[in-house]
């Protein structure tokens, strides 16, 4: 606990801080490009990008091996990744272009075969003798304890410098997510900016294999902004919201990772941003479950009732279980589903009701439109009185409507 | 040749069936465009088999079933649950949920270090088909001999197990199926209850890939879903003749990859083997490549056009 | 048995709506809907853009969930009924890229009446070649539907309905995107199936031809505006309700006016 304290602190060494430094500001772009890739409903792109990498590493780490004994050289094997990743990304562009395939299979395809080929290669690095063999694991599932300090400062750097690119770009890229074909009317080259985006999105993968592993990367680009959307509708504040939501994951996963020896950073940053997932998929007001839950048992009460009214008034048969349940329950019908008098006026106020607001939306069908649960809600609550005055004068006599 | 019953047969004939057994299920999920329902389930496949194994101790393979059973099933319900209550789009709350679920799995192994009991995160990404030696298996005569054939390594009465339940499955609910893929809206006005349909596609699949898991590990097997029944979609315009290809190609890959780990380094004058799992799925991916260059049905004819 | 509190009429209606609502994000999107279709008419559901027709169609036919409201076939729950509807969805909603045959799809209407170990008969498939035969689609049978136009698709489509031989079949936006040739060749199969004394209910966009090709209409915006025959229900009062006054007076007038008047104005005009 006081560990945990110390690193949430930065007060646990330089380089601790530095590593969660860096975490923070590739989780915060890892959530940004994310954003977009999820507006632009390519949210599993990232997923064939990082397993993609794995034959890159592999390779790189084999040339450096055999050249010079030990393998782990993070900007050559950043680079292979990249290479790898770069080949796999064209190849899913490719298949989901020229062939009948859907993106779910080229994605599907690229990664597992990419991964396995990787594996290939693993197998051959471990009948090679070269050194730090097990630290080509650590790219799997990450790893930031022993990360060297020049490595975790080459990861911050990267990290801000696609930060800041992100930025700069981000209008052209939410023109892009938002209306691709206007864009290209407003003389955007979209076919490029896409390829901007998903290049991003690759350095971002890339250079966060050493601290979350490549089959966990993903998550970084995927739940942060699934997370933000709940709280927003307005597309910048989503991704700003994203990027700040996978600071945070980054911040609580490297620093709960120095609590104990040995305990992998990926997952805990992972489970951070699911955490933060979690809660806004609970509780927000706007989108979240239990508001959505809530609004819906309401809508659905509130319509059973009032249709039970109006079928009492016209005397109709009422069949739907909830609706008489619900009448009963407010004592306005008896348990053989025959009116009691107050079921009566309610039900001569709830026809009452929907008349006016009949005529309103005919008087008025242009207002009426823009007015939500337009006849649910009650007619004073919505209207002036004057207003419901002039409309009870119009109203025609019961008979002649029905 | 005692060599080959020895070391080759079962992993050989485990790899063909679990091949053989995704790739046909693959179909269905190419036609619907869920492939990414294979990646997702064979990912949680992980944390279901660590977290049965800490409520069992044991890695008995029905406890392991069970495990990953339930993840799988725990999985798809997640998903929908995000989909349709958080309204978040379908590939975005599949990338929320396996990935939270693996990181979980990951994290559990690590902190127990039930990585001393034969359970290791490389094991499950890379799975180890060739450590499924069939000991008694000392010539043909074994193949008749009960004893020997009681020693039969268990992870092949398994793979057959399911394969046999999916070839079942399949040809039982052959029409609802192509009825649920094509257009749910009709085969729900039918009532062949499609979404009924969809969670036994899925539980099949998940079944699927825990048979596989052990085998060939839960990223490989997401090839072994996909890449032969894509390759497949790309050669015929008939629904039964995607199938049968699709059934060829796993076949072609799973013996090709498996001999190609066994023999290659040999032929190079390195004295030892391969990832036959990853040979195999690799040479699944280049049937998909040649297929997608070749394929006499590649392009897309069926954009619903206009007049 | 149908319930004995119920109306003659929708016992005799192969669907009769009632009170029918269906949310979406906490919004009715068909709010309190009863629409009773009468036997042996061909009836429209007409509405503007994201007045819910599709919806309520989907939700009749228990595609989609309801929040409240009853829906009876012939008097009976829906949930028990099988055999007295045909659906034809949207052309769009499918991937056409599918790899199947146009008599393929045609068959999937027999399904209800193949066990899983039997194979397709040839009683079968005389009944899907008549179908496709009743929309002029015969010679395409062993085409892939990949190839199809859109015109074809939605003959095809039909014919998949054709084969169910159902009391109601109910058509969603039919005419979306098809040439002439084919919206009057499936208006015809239309009008031979209600000579047979079947039912049709389609939802349709077209205002122009709803007189031409409707006798019943029911207008609805989320609600309910009005139903009843075009005589009666498809008024420029109604119309101008449904649709929130988009409609200019004169579309209206022209819209309302009986064939005969507007013929004789065509006429003039030349």
């Amino acid at each position: 606990m006081e560990t945990w304290w110390r690193a949430l602190t930065f007060t646990l060494g330089y380089n601790t801080s530095l590593v969660t430094v860096g975490a923070m500001l590739l989780a915060a772009a890892a959530g940004m490009v994310g954003s977009f890739v999820l507006l632009r409903k390519r949210a599993l792109v990232s997923d064939a990008i990082s397993h993609a990498t794995l034959p890159g590493l592999a390779l790189a780490f084999l040339v450096m091996g055999l050249w010079q004994g030990d393998g782990r050289v993070l900007p050559v094997l950043l680079a292979g990744a990249a290479g790898s990743a770069a080949l796999g990304l064209w190849l899913v562009q490719r298949i989901g272009e020229r062939t009948r395939l859907g993106e779910d299979a080229a994605i599907g395809a690229v990664l597992s075969t990419f991964f396995a080929f990787g594996v290939v290669l693993i197998t051959v690095i471990q009948t090679l003798s070269v050194r730090g063999q097990s630290g080509l694991t650590s790219y799997l599932v990450g790893a930031t304890a022993g990360m060297l300090y020049s490595e975790a400062l080459l990861i911050a750097a990267c990290a801000l410098g696609l930060l800041l690119a992100l930025m700069v770009w981000r209008r052209d890229f939410l023109l892009l997510c938002f209306d691709p074909a206007f864009a290209r009317t407003q003389g955007f080259n979209t076919g490029r900016l896409d390829l901007l985006l998903l290049l991003l999105l690759m350095a971002v993968v890339v250079i966060g294999l050493k601290v979350t592993g490549l089959i966990l990367i993903v998550a970084l680009t995927i739940i942060p902004p699934v997370a933000a959307r709940f709280w927003t509708d307005q597309p910048m504040r989503m991704v700003a919201l994203a990027a700040l939501l996978g600071a945070l994951a980054g911040y609580l996963g490297v620093t709960l990772s120095s609590v104990r020896e040995g305990l992998p950073t990926g997952p805990l940053i992972v489970l951070s941003a699911f955490g933060l997932f979690l809660i806004s998929f609970l509780f927000s007001p706007r989108r979240g479950v239990l508001a959505s839950l809530l609004a819906y048992q309401r809508l659905r009460r509130r319509v059973h009732l009032r249709q039970g009214l109006l079928a009492l008034e016209r005397d109709e048969p009422i069949f739907d279980g909830l609706t008489l349940k619900l009448l009963r329950r407010r004592g306005l019908v008896r348990r053989d589903g025959v009116a009691t008098p107050a079921g009566e006026a309610a039900a001569r106020d709830a026809e009452h009701e929907e008349r006016l607001w009949a005529l309103y939306r005919r008087r008025y069908p242009d207002d009426a439109l823009h007015r939500e649960h337009a006849g649910l809600t009650p007619i004073g609550q919505v209207l002036s009185v004057d207003a419901i005055m002039a409309l009870e004068a119009e109203l025609p006599p019961a008979e002649v409507t029905r | 040749m005692n060599e080959f019953m020895m070391f080759s047969l079962v992993p050989l004939t485990i790899a063909i069936i679990i091949s053989m057994t995704c790739a046909l299920l693959g179909n269905f999920l190419v036609l619907r465009r869920q492939s990414l329902i294979g990646d997702a389930i064979s990912h949680v496949a992980l944390p279901g088999i660590v977290v049965s194994f800490l409520i069992t101790g044991t890695l008995a393979s029905l406890a392991m079933m069970l495990g990953a059973g339930v993840a799988a099933l725990v999985t798809v319900a997640l998903i929908e649950l995000i989909r349709r209550l958080g309204r978040v789009e379908g590939t975005a709350a599949m990338g929320v949920v396996f990935t939270s679920l693996f990181a979980v799995g990951v994290l559990l192994l690590e902190w127990h270090g039930a990585a001393g009991v034969h359970l290791d995160v490389e094991h499950a990404l890379y799975g180890n088909l060739e450590s499924l030696i069939w000991f008694e298996g000392v010539g043909l005569g074994a193949l008749f001999d009960p004893v020997a054939l009681a020693d039969l390594p268990p992870q092949l009465g398994r793979a057959a197990w399911v394969g046999l339940v999916v070839v079942i499955f399949v040809v039982i609910m052959r029409r609802p199926l192509v009825l649920a893929s094509f257009d749910p809206d009709f085969a729900a006005s039918m009532r062949t209850r499609p979404a009924l349909v969809d969670l036994m596609l899925v539980t099949l699949v998940a079944v699927a890939a825990i048979a596989a898991f052990e085998a060939v590990g839960s990223i490989i097997v997401i090839a072994m879903f996909i890449c032969p029944a894509a390759a497949a979609r790309l050669m015929t315009n008939r629904l039964g003749v995607q199938i049968v290809w699709s059934q060829v190609f796993a076949l072609l890959a799973a013996v090709g990859g498996y001999l190609l780990a066994g023999e290659a380094p040999r032929w190079l004058g390195f004295d030892t083997s391969l990832s036959a799992a990853g040979m195999i799925a690799s040479l699944a991916g280049l049937i998909l490549l040649a297929a997608c260059l070749f394929g006499p049905c590649r392009a897309r004819t069926g954009a619903a056009h206009q007049d | 048995m149908p319930d004995s509190r119920l109306g003659k009429e929708v016992i005799a209606s192969p669907l009769a709506i009632q009170g029918l609502t269906v949310s979406y994000d906490h919004r009715p999107v068909v709010h309190s809907v009863d629409f009773v279709t009468p036997p042996g008419s061909m009836s429209a559901i007409i509405g503007p853009n994201g007045a819910g027709k599709s919806t309520l169609l989907k939700a009749a036919l228990g595609i989609t969930r309801r929040l409240s409201g009853e829906v009876r076939v012939f008097g009976r729950p829906l949930d028990q009924e099988t055999r007295h509807l045909a659906f034809v969805p949207q052309r769009s909603s499918v991937d056409w890229d599918f790899p199947a045959r146009v008599i393929d799809v045609v068959g999937m209407g027999l399904y209800r009446d193949l066990r899983w170990w039997q194979f397709g008969s040839r009683q079968l498939r005389l009944r899907a070649m008549e179908s496709l035969a009743r929309v002029g689609m015969e010679g395409f049978a062993d085409r892939q539907i990949g190839q199809l136009s859109g015109g074809q698709q939605q003959r095809v489509f039909l014919a998949r309905a054709l084969v169910q031989e159902a009391d109601l079949t109910i058509l969603d936006e039919p005419f979306a995107g098809v040439d002439a040739a084919t919206e009057a060749a499936i208006i015809q199969v239309l009008k031979s199936l209600r000579d047979e004394g079947r039912t049709l209910l389609c939802v349709h966009h077209d205002l122009a031809t709803v007189r031409d090709y409707f006798d019943h209409v029911l207008l609805m915006n989320v609600r309910r505006i009005a139903a009843g025959s075009v005589d009666e229900a498809f008024s420029e009062e109604n119309l101008q309700a449904t649709y929130g006054g988009r409609l200019s007076p004169v579309q209206l007038a022209r819209l309302t006016e009986s064939p005969n008047g507007r013929r004789q104005e065509e006429e003039r005009r030349w």
